[in-house]
């Protein structure tokens, strides 16, 4: 018996240590996981929390002191520069370790060591654009910088402080959750954070849609569904402006007509994983003569991805040099957007075309030959090592060539004929110092500081906005732009003839800006930079609403207070609206409706065309408009093999008002010809299907609808991390351009008065923690509109004691 | 019941000072000492390890959550358990230590009987 009783017991204990250990049978190890002393309740951060302590950290030259306000904001004061990026390395990795390494890792196309096989095809992905080539040259640039390296190599050396003196009982809760540990950082990761930056912003494209449409509609219809000049088009620099002639005319190789806009065969080529489109942002700057303090105003809030941990993590750095405070990137040293005690910067997303493809012909399977200029030319071949969890490493050879990385070739991901391949040219793939730009701005003086500063920035084009305590207001599209002729670049291009290739890149003093114009504003809303007349070929993915709102607005504006921008940061009017509804009203057929259909009419009829959160016409008007394209170009736009993308919303909105006749309305695959009339009629009745259903869900309300969310970056697998139902109006092509999961991830408003008066805010929180109070303290807030005043502290806060703790950083 | 009390006190702050020290089969450890070392039955080795570990890892994880306002074991509790109860992952979280333990205690006793006439 007493051997009986034994046995069963071990054995149960074994199985108890297994099952409770491992990850075989449960999805975590619940032992570990849940352990008080290991586990995540060493994650549960007590509300009233001292983060007051005394640090000695090697590598520091002098002291450091970091004052957290209540906020949880740090306020770095440091004799040295290199010292303050350290301490800021050190908080960001205190903060947001585990963000800043699977953002790196995705950048790399690392994600299949954390995760598994499923990442597979996204790692692949990641390394087939070149990513970790674009950092290596960016890193090679930076590092070539003396500044820029001593900059990154300190704060790559304070977040390896933290690393190395963190204990695996308080790894960040996500390690916990995906059973691995971070590793070392390194100048490298923050090279490859701004290529993951820079995907984001400039990694859009769509060459394959476009040269499947081509090729489907001809010539004369591509250019009706798929102009880039919409007749509303209120670019940043102004209509009318004059702007300097190139030096030489570019024209299409002799061959292009028939190797180019009228290539035989379509592209069966889907991409994934491409960046929303929808990655952008506002910003503008009113002048003193505008403002009621008699000094200009700078706002601007970017619009991204809304994620916890936040994009960005509040700072401010005092240093004997300079004192700038404002946002940072977990993952890069310095300020982002924000503000100095002389000027103040922000950013919007240019949304200009970098990234092109060409047709490869290899010689064979081999990929070591590739067809140009008349004779097979070696690539140079690239073995990625992509590792596995729990499975074998996988080893992928992406071929490059004269313009880049072969992206796709029979291996990836889709099976093409004949040795086909597609190289991808990217202006991310050149190297750069991109990080001096924001070193340099921290600490400029004035418009000239800017202008030296933002001509270190290559990729990804932005408009760089400028206001100064002097009174200067600025704005400039900044990047490096390639030199194109006319629709080079919007399908793929042969990729066997040299003079297929960028022409080099337009001249940056080119590049559009608007120096202290006498409109007395600058701003840019991701639209088309400049009218028709500037003289070079800028193909992009534009907005064109929320510029036509904020222009007006701004136009009509005087004695402007901080107090105007923040409605107008939060404006909710629906400009697409206004114009779109009267085709909608005057057009549908009110007598064929039923009871339910006349009332969503009725509602969109008496809507004040404000996108607010209680408002019930925005969903009915949505889905109307949605339905009516879908049913004006489904029936011309089928093409069940290859990919292709609707037009753009104001390409029918825009029709339709300069004809009602529109050559697209009739539907193609009925005997019968349908008019406006017809389709607008139609398109009700089959989104009143969906807006029955959302009525009898309680969903009508545009709040409901929208459900603004902030994701957890694992998505889906983490949502009681994310917070979501949140009560947002604004949307697409709105001011306030909060969306389901994306939109205005810092709003920032700058009065460049002395003292400087600033108010941000982001959806998030300082900690990266979800069991700190600090996680998404700032939520309920952004969500309301609200902005917290930022405190720029100074010595003599200091000595009042205007701060809630206090870190001590000494030498060791 | 000395005895009982003494063996359950002991199992307890066994637990939490091999915790110090050893990853979370520190658990095991404690019962098993405790099983090898207190001469008891197996129904009160088991016990006495289960609550001693229990009492331990549920005060302490309760003590930790509160001072937290359990925003952490909410947030946990919905993702692994899809509970709207931080109470309940207090419970299953002091349990799987309790469990551990118990059962080690009596391998530990069993063990010790296998060498006894």
């Amino acid at each position: 018996m007493k051997y009986l009783v034994f046995s069963i017991t071990l054995i149960i204990n074994a199985a108890l240590f297994y099952v409770l250990g491992t990850r075989e049978i449960l999805p975590l190890p619940l032992g570990s996981f849940l352990n008080m002393q290991e586990g995540i309740w060493q994650n549960a951060e007590p509300v009233a929390e001292d983060f007051s302590e005394n640090l000695k950290l090697k590598g520091i030259k002098g002291a450091v002191n970091v004052y957290l306000d209540d906020r949880l904001v740090p306020h770095i004061f440091a004799e040295h520069e290199t010292d303050a990026y350290f301490v800021q390395g050190y908080l960001h990795a205190k903060n947001r370790l585990w963000q800043m390494e699977f953002q790196t890792h995705a950048a790399a196309g690392r994600i299949s060591e954390i995760v598994g096989e499923k990442a597979i095809t996204f790692d692949r992905n990641q390394r087939r654009i070149g990513m970790v080539y674009a950092a290596e040259n960016a890193l090679a640039a930076m590092e070539n910088d003396p500044e820029t390296k001593s900059s990154l190599d300190a704060y790559t050396a304070g977040i390896n402080a933290f690393i190395n003196a963190l204990q695996k009982s308080k790894l960040p809760v996500e390690y916990k959750l995906l059973g691995y540990e971070p590793e070392q950082w390194s100048n490298f990761k923050s090279a490859l954070f701004t290529k993951q930056m820079t995907n984001t912003l400039a990694g859009y494209d769509r060459d394959f849609e476009m040269t499947n449409a081509l090729k489907l509609l001809g010539e004369e219809n591509f250019q009706i569904l798929y102009g880039q000049l919409p007749d509303s088009l209120y670019p940043v620099i102004p209509n009318g402006t004059v702007y300097n002639k190139p030096l030489a005319e570019l024209l299409p190789p002799e061959t292009a007509d028939s190797l180019y806009f009228k290539r035989k065969d379509s592209v069966a080529i889907s991409e994934d994983f491409k960046p929303n489109p929808e990655n952008g942002s506002n910003n503008w700057a009113v002048s003193g003569a505008r403002t009621q303090s008699g000094k200009p105003i700078l706002a601007n809030d970017p619009h991204l991805g809304l994620t916890l941990p936040s994009i960005w993590y509040e700072i401010q750095i005092h240093t004997p040099n300079y004192n700038a405070y404002g946002v940072s990137f977990p993952g890069l040293p310095g300020v982002v957007i924000g503000f100095n005690d002389s000027i103040s910067f922000g950013f919007t997303n240019a949304g200009r075309d970098v990234k092109d493809y060409y047709e490869i012909q290899f010689k064979d399977q081999q990929k070591q030959q590739y067809f140009f200029n008349n004779q097979w030319i070696s690539t140079q071949r690239r073995i990625e090592k992509i590792k596995i969890k729990d499975a074998q490493t996988f080893m992928d050879t992406v071929a490059y060539t004269v313009f880049g990385p072969v992206t796709y070739d029979q291996s990836f991901k889709n099976a093409l004929a004949d040795n086909k391949a597609y190289a991808l040219k990217w202006v991310a793939h050149d190297s750069s110092n991109i990080l001096k730009m924001w070193l340099l701005l921290n600490r400029a003086r004035n418009l000239n500081d800017y202008v030296e500063a933002i001509t270190y920035f290559n990729a990804p084009g932005q408009n760089m906005i400028f206001a100064s305590k002097a009174g200067d207001i600025a704005i400039q599209q900044q990047a490096t732009f390639p030199l194109r002729w006319k629709d080079q670049g919007l399908f793929v291009m042969p990729g066997f003839d040299s003079s297929y290739m960028w022409k080099g890149y337009i001249p940056m003093e080119d590049n559009p800006r608007s120096f202290n114009p006498v409109e007395g504003y600058v701003s840019s809303a991701n639209q088309r930079p400049t009218d028709s007349t500037y003289p070079y070929f800028i193909p992009g993915s534009y907005e064109v609403y929320r510029a036509i709102t904020i222009n007006r607005k701004l136009a009509s504006m005087y004695g402007i207070t901080v107090d105007d921008m923040k409605s107008l940061q939060n404006d909710n009017y629906n400009v697409f609206a206004e114009m779109a509804r009267p085709i909608l009203l005057n057009y549908v057929n009110r007598a064929e409706l039923d009871n339910d259909q006349k009332r969503f009419v009725s509602l969109i009829e008496n809507w004040n065309l404000k996108n607010d959160p209680d408002e019930m016409a925005v969903v009915c008007f949505e889905n109307w408009w949605d339905s009516l394209q879908t049913t004006v170009f489904k029936d011309e736009l089928t093409d069940v093999q290859n990919s292709l993308m609707l037009p753009e919303k104001f390409v029918l909105l825009e029709a339709l008002r300069r004809d009602t006749a529109f050559k697209f309305i009739d539907n193609i695959k009925t005997p019968e010809r349908e008019d406006l009339n017809t389709q607008v009629t139609q398109a009700l009745k089959k989104a009143s299907m969906q807006l029955r259903s959302l009525q009898s869900e309680d969903k009508l309300k545009w709040s409901k609808f929208k459900n603004t969310t902030v994701y957890h970056l694992l998505k889906n697998n983490t949502t009681p991390f994310a917070r979501s139902g949140l009560m947002n109006g604004g949307g697409k092509g709105i001011v306030n351009a909060t969306q389901h999961d994306h939109g205005p991830s810092w709003r920032m408003i700058v009065e460049m008065t002395t003292p400087t008066l600033a108010y941000g805010i982001y959806p998030g929180g300082q900690s990266g923690n979800p069991g700190s109070r600090f996680y998404d303290d700032f939520i309920d807030d952004w969500t309301k509109g609200q902005y917290y005043k930022l405190f720029i502290m100074d010595p003599v806060d200091v000595k009042a004691g205007k701060f809630k703790w206090k870190m001590s950083i000494n030498p060791a | 019941m000395i005895k009982l009390s003494a063996a359950t006190i002991i199992s307890g702050l066994l637990y939490f000072a091999l915790g110090l020290f050893l990853p979370w089969w520190s658990s095991f450890i404690a019962g098993l000492l405790v099983g090898l070392l207190m001469y008891q039955n197996y129904l009160a080795s088991f016990l006495t390890a289960f609550i001693g570990v229990c009492l331990v890892a549920c005060g302490y994880i309760f003590a930790v959550s509160s001072l937290n306002e359990h925003i952490l074991a909410k947030r946990i509790a919905l993702l692994i358990l899809k509970q709207d109860s931080p109470e309940l992952l207090i419970a299953v979280s002091g349990l799987i230590s309790a469990v551990t333990a118990g059962t080690a205690a009596i391998t530990g006793r069993s063990f010790m009987f296998l060498f006894k006439r």
